[in-house]
């Protein structure tokens, strides 16, 4: 009896190791490698969903994904690229804190033979990267001053708050924006200031240019966040029926508040798309395929009241 | 003899060590020179419409061909003759005809034809509609996205200035038009009823 119960214990823990080194054998098959997820903040859930769509679908492909928060501190940044290139990352989706500064990332990891995905945010140094897979900023913005336009009756004043000044992104919005506001003579801004697309600065810029200009007609910020701080600073100062407020984003507060008739439009960009399509992308490239675009844009759609119900969180609800 | 080489050698290289080291230049002269180096959009969209121009025109669609494609085979349509720019981006085709009920209106240059109605804005241009339409130009080909959107905003300047010009102050005289010009339309669209045109040649008469 005694002889008996050994050798089942000695079978039962034989059965254990080989199943838990099946296991292991199974899991090193199943996974492709590792792909690193390097998001400028995670202060903002226009980028959590960004860096979340991105993990989701790279481990979908089969990776094992990791979520770097580089809290739009470009220092932050290198110390997340220094520690996954000497952790065998294969591939990066990346969305950097600076155009000209994260380069130095992007070209240390394309040395390293890591391949580098940026996603929303452009840096300019395109040879460091794969594939960039931006928003069309710049029409999307061309279609919200059509509108500001439409909505202002081509006269009035306005404020601008914009993004981070070290971002194309910033930029190719206001251009976009200005390329048909600066064309009607009677539509007059008042001001321009940056609030790093950060709720919360936003609100306070809003308050002092409110202070400065008594006169302000409409607002137009770089992203929703921005547009939120901004109403805010507005319904504080009791102005909510007069000013107007515009954002850019498609943030799913922001597209509320437009059902609500609390501001007046938005640019809908899709986080998700561009996620997927960098993983999908850094999946190809990881394969063996090199024929792959430089830069991919990701068309932005205008989101008004008169189409808010076709919209909902970051994208379409169709 | 080789002392006064020696010395020469040394002079001259004395001398080419002072001259780089206090090497002076007008500040006009390193303007220009820096100016070389600075990315032009104007240039690079007056090279391609001078050069580019013909080929484009007799590649066009003719618009009557346009639509019986769409209607027929979107799909065959937009690859065959349409350039699209990115995800989610609409369909750019470069279209050609002749109208002869041309009218002016609000700015804008109106004319029906093959029952679409066409719209030729007169004063405000906006959009990537005549880049993107005509393949010129690659995104990749550019340093940002800043600078590829530059070419956007002068093709729309030349268009206004040139290719519009001053046709506006004479509008109501004019009753047929020949154009080459842009449009888009939604990546799924089978059928259009209005377009608006962005042109790269109109003829009025």
């Amino acid at each position: 009896m005694k002889r008996f119960f050994h050798h089942t214990l000695l079978s039962f823990v034989l059965l254990l190791l080989l199943s838990s080194s099946t296991s292991c054998s199974n899991h090193s098959e199943t996974s492709k490698g590792k792909i690193a997820v390097v998001i400028s903040t995670l202060n903002n859930p226009w980028f959590v969903v960004l860096g979340e769509a991105a993990v989701q679908r790279a481990e979908e492909l089969g990776y094992e994904a990791v979520l770097f928060d580089s809290q739009n501190n470009p220092s932050k940044e290198q110390e997340h690229f220094d520690n996954l290139l000497s952790s065998g990352y294969k591939a990066v989706l990346f969305n950097p804190t600076d155009a000209d500064g994260s380069a130095v990332n992007a070209k240390a990891a394309a040395r390293a033979g890591v391949g580098v995905f940026c996603m929303d945010r452009e840096i300019n140094e395109p040879g460091a990267c794969v594939t960039q897979i931006l928003s069309d900023n710049y029409s999307g913005c061309i279609q919200l001053g059509q509108y500001f336009v439409e909505v202002m009756n081509g006269r009035g004043n306005y404020v601008e708050i914009l993004g981070i000044v070290g971002d194309n992104n910033t930029w190719a919005r206001s251009r976009g924006f200005h390329s048909v506001v600066d064309c009607y003579e009677d539509l007059h801004m008042l001001a321009q200031q940056t609030a790093d697309f950060d709720q919360n600065k936003a609100m306070e810029v809003m308050e002092s240019m409110m202070q400065a200009n008594p006169n302000i007609d409409a607002v137009f910020c770089g992203n929703d966040a921005m547009a939120m701080g901004a109403y805010q600073a507005v319904l504080g100062a009791g102005k909510e029926n007069h000013i107007k407020v515009f954002g850019f984003d498609g943030a799913e507060d922001c597209v509320n508040a437009i059902r609500e008739g609390k501001v007046e439009a938005t640019g809908m960009q899709f986080p998700k798309t561009m996620a997927i399509t960098a993983a999908e992308l850094a999946d190809r490239w990881l394969k063996g395929e090199r024929d792959l675009p430089k830069k991919l844009p990701v068309a932005v759609e205008l989101v008004n009241g008169m189409n808010v119900s076709h919209y909902g969180h970051f994208g379409r609800l169709d | 003899m080789n002392k006064v080489i020696k010395y020469v050698i040394f002079a001259a290289l004395f001398l080419m060590a002072l001259w780089f080291s206090f090497y002076t230049e007008p500040l006009s002269v390193r303007k220009e020179r820096e100016a070389l180096k600075q990315y032009k959009p104007e240039q690079l969209v007056e090279h391609y419409w001078m050069t580019g121009l013909s080929d484009l025109e007799a590649n066009a669609l003719e618009v009557g061909n346009f639509i019986t494609a769409l209607q027929n085979d979107s799909q065959a349509l937009r690859e065959n003759s349409g350039r699209v720019l990115g995800i989610g981006s609409n369909v750019c085709y470069v279209l050609k005809g002749e109208a002869d009920d041309i009218s002016f209106a609000d700015n804008e240059f109106h004319f029906t034809l093959h029952g679409i109605e066409f719209t030729i804005p007169a004063k405000y241009i906006f959009g990537n509609t005549a880049r993107d339409a005509c393949g010129w130009f690659n995104i990749d080909d550019f340093q940002n996205t800043m600078d590829f959107n530059a070419v956007s905003a002068c093709m729309n300047q030349r268009i206004k200035d040139l290719v519009i010009g001053d046709k506006v102050q004479h509008a109501a005289e004019y009753t047929k038009c020949r154009f080459c010009g842009s449009i888009e339309v939604k990546p799924d669209a089978k059928s259009v009823e209005e377009l608006t045109l962005y042109p790269y040649i109109l003829e009025l008469q």
